[in-house]
């Protein structure tokens, strides 16, 4: 596994189990009425620091374990991965936004149109990374 | 995923070269050793620049690595 693959699996996880906790409490606080904003603040800016933390002490961690792997820059094959997954990320972004911003102009208050945008750049993110790695395991014949 | 409409015979030209490693075929054309087993066992389509340098390390016209195995 190369480093690159490394850093999706990495990236997937952390996007996985922190943006999924975040919107765990975001669906919690619609489900109860009415969001506690100064609360959700403070979730995203927890958010924030602890994806910086995961992405960092990993990416450290397999450097560590791996110097001359941790130094490769990508190659072809690298790159061809992350460009067809980013294309196909990025159509789920755009049919996100719309379905986001569409459904906004008719029911949604401020808080859930703002988190259901945060969400479609999310979840096209988190495809990206499965895309890459499915890409890495299965090949890109 | 589908599978490639060509083959290659990367595995024994480098087993006739001296035992190369997958590791020392990338160096050489500058890639990883990832890529060069995703192109052995036919889970990759290397760029036409990697091919010509691949059958340029074994002194091979490109014909005898890979062997294009489509309907036309």
């Amino acid at each position: 596994m190369t480093f690159h693959e490394k850093s999706r699996w990495i990236a997937l996880a952390a996007n996985l189990l922190v943006w999924g906790w975040y919107f765990v409490i975001v669906v919690r606080a619609l489900g109860a009425g009415y969001p506690d904003e100064p609360y959700l603040l403070g979730a995203i800016i927890g958010v924030i620091v602890a994806m910086t933390v995961i992405h960092v002490v990993l990416h450290v961690a397999v450097a560590v374990w791996n110097p001359a792997e941790a130094r490769s820059e990508m190659d072809e094959r690298d790159r061809a991965i992350s460009n067809r997954a980013g294309a196909r990320a990025f159509d789920l972004l755009s049919l996100g936004l719309v379905i986001a911003l569409g459904a906004s102009l008719y029911h949604w208050n401020t808080f859930v149109a703002i988190n259901a945008v945060l969400f479609a750049f999310i979840l096209a993110d988190t495809a990206r990374y499965a895309l890459e790695i499915v890409a890495y395991r299965r090949g890109l014949a | 995923m589908a599978a490639l409409p060509f083959t290659n015979e990367i595995r024994t030209l480098r087993f006739l070269s001296g035992e190369m490693t997958q590791a020392e075929l990338g160096e050489k054309i500058g890639v990883t050793r990832q890529t060069i087993a995703a192109i052995e066992q036919g889970k990759y389509s290397p760029t036409l620049e990697a091919a010509f340098r691949i059958a340029r390390v074994f002194g091979k016209p490109l014909e005898e690595v890979f062997q294009w195995g489509g309907d036309q």
